[in-house]
């Protein structure tokens, strides 16, 4: 990443208050390689052109990691803040300015002496936005999202000499050896394999296996496929409810083999039926799959409850 | 000499142990009132914290039921008020459970308090209670900057003297001197880094666990991200 940055949404608080910070945005061609992919920023692409901000007076000397959010790996967080794209020579996603409740990433210098004046005022408003933010709960990192998988089927595809570690080495290294057989190590592999399994993937659960290099090995829910239900989604969680309560069969046990895995063990029921449980929780949880691919209360509500006992 | 500067940046850190900024006094409230109010203001904003007890709500805007909530400057304070209350949204112009209030403001630089009145009406499902006028006041503190370099040198200083001048109280540390004490006792914490390559990382990922906000700088930002185990950082690829 060099100095500059992009796709920043300068109505946001970071932009505006107490500094109104007025970058002059240079129109710049965007890179090919960032045509036909989105991000958070850009939902809907990039498009020929966009604006370029400076955040530094010049390109740092050396290199200048970044937060990798290709296609928003964090995206399902509730009040994570995606606030400015750096500029990356690798893919189009890669975060300088992001919050994930009371963290907040900046991706540039803060030497005055580097900064330009916007970024200047940018930074003195993100302080006191942060000040704001106090009580804000931030959520674990367990595990590599599903969005990997889709990284792997487009990066580098189009190079003249395509890149080929990722569907090769990376992609099947990242999955448990049985679910490793049903992989075929090619592009059109991985379009195939994510196409019939990224709804399912999961990783990162107690007594899962776990690979020195690629981390939490990622399987495939046979219960969630057998009954239809991507694990993320709330229909599939109502679903599960619905049948974990109803009469027995094969789908009420895959139903609650489902539930005993995606429900975070801090929520389960202790008494009561599932129905009863979820009228309880309906309003207070989410699905991430950043802390292990769980339903789990909503950091967002958690920061509320947890303002609210201070009022008290 | 340089040990010294840095024992004294150590010391100046360490030595600044009073709590982040304290709740201002809300008078007028009911001891009988179905909610609970707590306000707090930095020189940006004025945040006022509402609960209220189950079934009671009061009114974002005016509905025909009851007056909404505003909140204005009074007495003697030279805030400027900026733009709307901000408010959490709500479908039936109701505010019910946890309500955070907050209004964007503006101060002189010599200014060092902040009063303020909330109107405030309260209902439940058979009555509204008389509309209430609570006044808030308090002192504003600079807000209080940690900044945590990973040695002590012309850019370390460069980046305080910068945050000095922004109207922030700055103390410094360093990475392999910072405790979590220190950093509670401060509304922020800034951890700096130098460009890649250049950069110490003694201490980064032994970073204490703090309560206090967070702004990861640069390099050793993602580092540190990564060491405290946050959802922020994964998907290198």
């Amino acid at each position: 990443m060099d100095h500059q940055a992009h796709g920043l949404d300068l109505s946001h608080p970071v932009y505006v208050h107490p500094r109104r910070a007025q970058f002059r945005l240079q129109e710049t061609e965007s890179p090919q390689h960032y045509a036909g992919h989105t991000s958070p920023l850009y939902p809907n692409g990039v498009g020929k052109t966009y604006g370029l901000a400076k955040f530094e007076h010049e390109k740092p000397s050396t290199p200048n990691p970044t937060l990798v959010s290709h296609e928003g790996f964090f995206t399902d967080i509730p009040g994570f803040e995606n606030l400015a794209e750096g500029h990356s020579a690798k893919a189009l996603g890669s975060l300088s300015l992001a919050r994930q409740g009371r963290w907040f990433y900046w991706g540039y210098s803060i030497d005055p002496e580097r900064m330009t004046q916007p970024a200047k005022d940018t930074f003195v408003n993100v302080l006191y936005w942060m000040h704001l933010q106090r009580d804000s709960e931030t959520v674990a990192f367990v595990t590599n999202t599903r969005k990997n998988f889709e990284v792997f089927t487009w990066l580098g595809r189009d190079r003249d000499e395509p890149y080929l570690r990722g569907v090769q080495e990376h992609l099947p290294g990242s999955l448990v050896p049985e679910l490793r057989e049903h992989y075929v190590p090619s592009f059109d592999g991985a379009d195939a394999f994510v196409a019939k399994y990224l709804p399912y993937l999961f990783a990162g659960k107690p007594g899962m296996p776990t690979d020195k290099k690629y981390g939490p090995l990622f399987d495939a829910d046979a219960d969630a496929m057998a009954l239809k239900t991507p694990n993320n989604e709330r229909a599939s969680l109502e679903r599960w409810v619905a049948l974990a309560d109803g009469d027995s069969c094969e789908d009420r046990r895959r139903a609650l083999r489902c539930l005993e895995r995606y429900v975070h063990p801090e929520i389960t029921p202790k008494t009561g039926t599932w129905t009863e449980w979820y009228a309880r929780q309906k309003a207070r949880i989410c699905f991430i799959d950043s802390t292990g691919f769980w339903w789990q209360v909503d950091p967002t509500v958690r920061t509320r409850e947890a303002r609210a006992a201070r009022v008290q | 000499m340089k040990h010294f500067v840095a024992f004294l940046w150590t010391f100046l850190a360490t030595a600044w142990t009073v709590g982040a900024q304290s709740p201002f006094a809300v008078e007028a409230l009911p001891l009988n009132a179905p909610f609970k109010v707590r306000a707090t203001a930095d020189r940006a904003r004025l945040v006022v914290d509402l609960v209220f007890d189950a079934g009671w709500h009061a009114y974002a805007r005016d509905v025909g039921g009851g007056s909404p909530i505003r909140i204005k400057a009074s007495g003697k304070t030279p805030a400027t008020w900026l733009g709307e209350l901000v408010m959490p949204a709500s479908e039936n112009g109701e505010l019910a459970g946890y309500v955070r209030l907050v209004q964007r403001l503006q101060l002189p630089e010599h200014a060092n308090h902040l009063e303020a009145a909330l109107d405030i009406m309260v209902c439940d499902a058979l009555q509204c209670l008389p509309p209430m006028t609570l006044q808030i006041a308090g002192d504003i503190k600079r807000s209080r900057v940690l900044l945590v370099a990973d040695v002590v040198d012309e850019h370390a200083t460069r980046v305080r003297d910068f945050l000095t001048a922004e109207g922030f109280e700055v103390d410094s540390t360093t990475y392999p001197s910072v405790t979590a004490e220190t950093c509670d006792a401060h509304d922020v914490v800034v951890c700096d880094s130098k460009l890649f390559g250049s950069v110490k990382m003694d201490g980064v990922r032994q970073f204490p666990k703090t309560r206090s906000p967070i702004v990861a700088v640069g390099f050793l930002g993602t580092e540190l991200l990564e060491g405290q185990g946050l959802a922020m950082t994964s998907g290198y690829i």
